[in-house]
């Protein structure tokens, strides 16, 4: 018995000290190969690209600069600085609520990440799907509150509707910090990439980094650094200039009659050959044929399907408004293009195929079916896509 | 082994007490808000009468066999008739004036403290006589073995079986009101409310009163009704299976994918009338005194100046003497101020409270809520609301499944707030 215990009282004593999970002193470094970083189709299972020491190092040290990581900030520290201690509670909420999906550096791989489809978004890429801006630009505030307060349908991001709007300011404010200081490694990886090797490459080449070299690189990306955070902090603060606004004299909703004629309209833009729809969405608005090559891909390179149009899920909110966003915008990073950059369609078209799209999950019937077309949101089965 | 039956009596004693305190603790059943749910709380009590009672009977009568049948230690003789008297009667009255007071300070409805009083003062004399003379019996002669006995399992099948039979045929009809619900009032509000990895979206008919239509409402998580009339939900789930608590109004119902299944119920009390009885603040309400002290020093927004006015708190504030000085604020009546608080500021739920023209207790609760959006971060928001869960582990995600019903005081509140998620729901622009 006394055996027994000596060997459990340790065993419990471990329990809270498993659990006290230290925190790292900074953000991890993002695991990119060449050819994710440059964009270019590289091999696969390529080796990560890490450029050698001394430069990394400096990169480490440009981030930590720009964007320290908010647990390391003592309390003193943050005290009188308002700007610190919002995204400290943005960080500690963000910790709670979403690490385990978008983990810590925001680069959408937390742990439960790798049971999900689609994807928890990676914010280090600086790119956004559901927004009201245009295809290139960011989201504006209003855009990520709107995706925080409502989830995005159909997919796990989950409505944080019941949260205090002061946590969701918060939180709103670290997702930008973590998407800014993503686009920025990025960036200053991509310029050494187009400049320098790795440390494997240089080994391989019987080659080293010179001194005058390393120095020169150096400089360059320190000064990469200055401009983007530049470039970046003002087209987060000017995405408002960006924000797609329809027309108002273009939209038939209040009248029947016409709402009806638009649908129709609709359906046959849809299915002719001006929109494109069915090449990806197909005939039946079921989307049931595989898209390969890039396409079939987002700009994350995870599997991007198309929606089945008839379930009515509208993971970028379903009010006329978004869905007009969606085709007018296309979807950033998908290969959902853009129609307002048609110039077979006009806006009152685009309206056209918003109401049949609109419209579709409820009527399935108006695309020739398969045996069965069930409508409405619960009859929704298949939640991957 | 007779003082060790009084230990053993001490885990049963434990139980009892554990649900005797649990009504002031808070780890009993939360406060009833709906109809039906009260008549299930009533079914829960009987059945805690008659368990309770059931469970102290069989548990004091082992201990009295252990305490009185235990073999006499070497030397020492067994209980004699006339120590047995005293410690016999005690038997009899101890526990009963026990359980006596009990009944008194355990704050349940009138008719399981009945039942339970009933049967104690009949059942135990009874048992306890019962016990007794088999106790005279045995002293008079030897031990007496016995394999099975016909009688007495009869008896204990058929006592339970007519208990069983008899609360099953008592709680029929209120299973079939919950269940089979003849009557649906022609002014309900219907609502889709479907489940969904990680969310409970619900689902109104919009403006044209039908579902499947490009104008059905979708709210994530919150569900809006009025108080004292029924809200009659379709349930379904989307993905795997759910289930849908709201532990409030006693209603949990499973959803299951492919089924849509009918659950109604109704609300005794609005979301505010259930909040403003805890509109005051309490000491551990105030997290951060400092942060609340520089805020009100600093005071940056016009709320926080008045604040500064108002309060004016020692540098060496305790948390009760915080909360203190903000219960002052909640009493007063011109802490609400167009200029404080412009429109825009605040949400829709906040306007129609102000838009109520708050009586005294409304005010407290206005007041508190503006507070607490002023010391966001340094108090503890209001928390009271009728919660939505989902009470199946259903992935993940499955603790961020989780909603809130809105109840609103009169059907043209209901009405405003749709008609408002219509307009938003319809943008064009
Ligand atoms: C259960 C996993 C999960 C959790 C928890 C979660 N998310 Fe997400 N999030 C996702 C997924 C999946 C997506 C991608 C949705 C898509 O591709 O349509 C996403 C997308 C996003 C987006 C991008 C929307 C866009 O326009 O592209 C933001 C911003 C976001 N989440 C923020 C958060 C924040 C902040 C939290 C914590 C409060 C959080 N998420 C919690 C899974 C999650
Ligand atoms: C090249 C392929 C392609 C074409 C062409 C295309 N789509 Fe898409 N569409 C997609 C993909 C991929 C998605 C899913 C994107 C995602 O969720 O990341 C999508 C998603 C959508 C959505 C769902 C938006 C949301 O909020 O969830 C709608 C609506 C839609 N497409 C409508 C259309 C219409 C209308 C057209 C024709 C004008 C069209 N699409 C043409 C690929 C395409
Ligand atoms: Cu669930």
């Amino acid at each position: 018995m006394r055996y027994r215990f000596g060997v459990i009282a340790p065993l419990l004593l471990l329990f809270p000290l498993g659990c006290a999970k230290q925190f790292p002193a900074d953000y991890a470094a993002s695991k990119y190969t060449r050819g994710q970083i440059t964009g270019e189709a590289g091999e696969a299972g390529a080796a990560t690209f890490t450029p050698p020491a001394p430069i990394q190092a400096k990169i480490d040290q440009l981030l930590h600069e720009q964007y320290p990581p908010p647990w390391a900030w003592s309390d003193s520290e943050i005290a009188s600085d308002p700007t610190k201690q919002s995204l400290r509670k943005g960080q500690q909420l963000y910790q709670k609520h979403c690490i385990h999906c978008h983990g810590l550096s925001g680069a959408g791989d937390g742990p439960t990440s790798a049971s999900l489809v689609p994807r928890p978004r990676d914010f280090r890429r600086g790119i956004f799907k559901w927004k009201s801006t245009s295809s290139r630009a960011k989201p504006t505030r209003e855009d990520l509150l709107r995706v925080l307060k409502e989830g995005a349908n159909g997919t796990s991001m989950p409505p944080f509707m019941l949260m205090p709007a002061d946590q969701l300011d918060a939180l709103a404010d670290y997702v930008v910090y973590l998407s800014k200081r993503g686009e920025l490694e990025r960036e200053l990886l991509l310029v050494y990439s187009q400049e320098g090797s790795t440390e494997e490459e240089l080994k391989k080449n019987g080659e080293t980094l010179s001194d005058s070299d390393r120095d020169e690189l150096i400089e360059v990306i320190t000064e990469t650094a200055e401009e983007k955070n530049e470039t970046l902090t003002e087209a987060w603060e000017t995405a408002k200039d960006f924000v797609v606004e329809p027309e108002e004299t273009d939209v038939t909703l209040s009248d029947a009659d016409a709402f009806e004629a638009s649908v129709a309209r609709g359906k046959e833009l849809y299915l002719g050959s001006n929109s494109g729809c069915t090449k990806c969405h197909g005939v039946d608005g079921r989307a049931q044929t595989k898209l390969s090559g890039a396409d079939s891909l987002d700009i994350w390179g995870n599997e991007n399907a198309p929606r089945n149009l008839t379930l009515g899920l509208f993971r970028g909110g379903r009010r006329p408004v978004d869905v007009y966003r969606r085709v007018h915008e296309g979807i950033a990073g998908s290969s959902m293009p853009s129609q307002g950059s048609n110039p077979k369609l006009t806006k009152k078209d685009i309206w056209d195929l918003v109401n049949f799209v609109r419209v579709l999950p409820d009527r399935p019937e108006m695309l020739q079916a398969p045996a069965q077309s069930l409508g409405g949101v619960a009859s929704q089965v298949t939640p991957g896509h | 082994m007779s003082k060790w039956s009084l230990f053993f009596l001490l885990v049963p004693v434990a139980g009892v007490a554990l649900f005797a305190v649990a009504e002031y603790t808070g780890w009993s059943l939360p406060p009833v808000q709906s109809t039906l749910g009260a008549r299930m709380d009533h079914l829960y009590y009987v059945l805690l009468a008659i368990t309770g009672v059931t469970f102290i009977f069989t548990q004091l009568a082992i201990a009295f066999l252990v305490y009185f049948y235990s073999k006499p230690r070497q030397g020492v003789q067994p209980v004699t008739t006339g120590g047995g008297a005293l410690a016999m009667g005690l038997w009899f009255t101890v526990p009963l004036a026990g359980f006596a007071l009990l009944l008194m300070v355990f704050p349940m409805p009138v008719e399981s403290r009945l039942w339970m009083a009933l049967s104690l003062s009949v059942g135990w004399p009874l048992m306890m006589s019962l016990l007794v003379i088999g106790r005279k019996a045995r002293q008079k002669g030897a031990a007496m073995y016995m394999h099975g006995n016909t009688s007495l399992e009869v008896i204990w099948t058929i006592i339970p079986t007519i208990v069983f039979l008899g609360l099953a045929v008592y709680q029929m009809p209120l299973w079939e009101e919950f269940r089979y619900p003849r009557t649906k009032p022609a002014d309900v509000m219907p609502v889709r409310v479907v489940g969904r990895q990680f969310e409970w979206r619900m689902v109104y008919p919009g403006p044209d009163g039908k579902f499947d239509t490009p104008d059905d409402l979708h709210i994530p998580n919150e569900l809006h009704a009025t108080k004292g009339k029924e809200v009659w939900v379709d349930l379904r789930a989307m993905d795997v299976l759910h289930s849908f608590f709201l532990p409030l109004h006693r209603v949990k119902q499973d959803a299951v994918p492919g089924l849509t299944i009918p659950v109604w119920f109704d609300s005794i009390q609005s979301t505010w009338e259930y909040q403003e009885g805890a509109a005051d603040y309490a000491a551990e309400d105030v997290i951060d005194v400092t942060k609340l002290q520089t805020a009100v020093n600093d005071a940056k927004t016009p709320a926080l100046a008045y604040l500064k006015e108002t309060l004016k708190l020692p540098a060496d504030a305790t948390p009760a003497a915080v909360a203190k000085g903000l219960d002052d604020v909640l009493a007063k009546t011109d802490f609400y101020d167009a200029s404080r608080f412009p429109d825009d500021t605040l949400s829709f739920e906040m306007r129609q409270l102000i838009g109520t023209k708050p009586a005294e207790k409304r005010l407290r609760l206005l007041n508190r809520k503006l507070l607490d959006i002023t010391l966001a971060d340094s108090v503890r928001p209001l928390g009271r609301h009728f919660d939505i869960v989902c009470a199946e582990l259903c992935g993940w995600g499955h603790y961020k499944m989780k909603g809130r019903l809105f109840v609103h005081d009169t059907p043209e509140q209901l009405d405003e707030w749709l008609k408002t998620q219509y307009s938003l729901q319809g943008a064009v622009r």
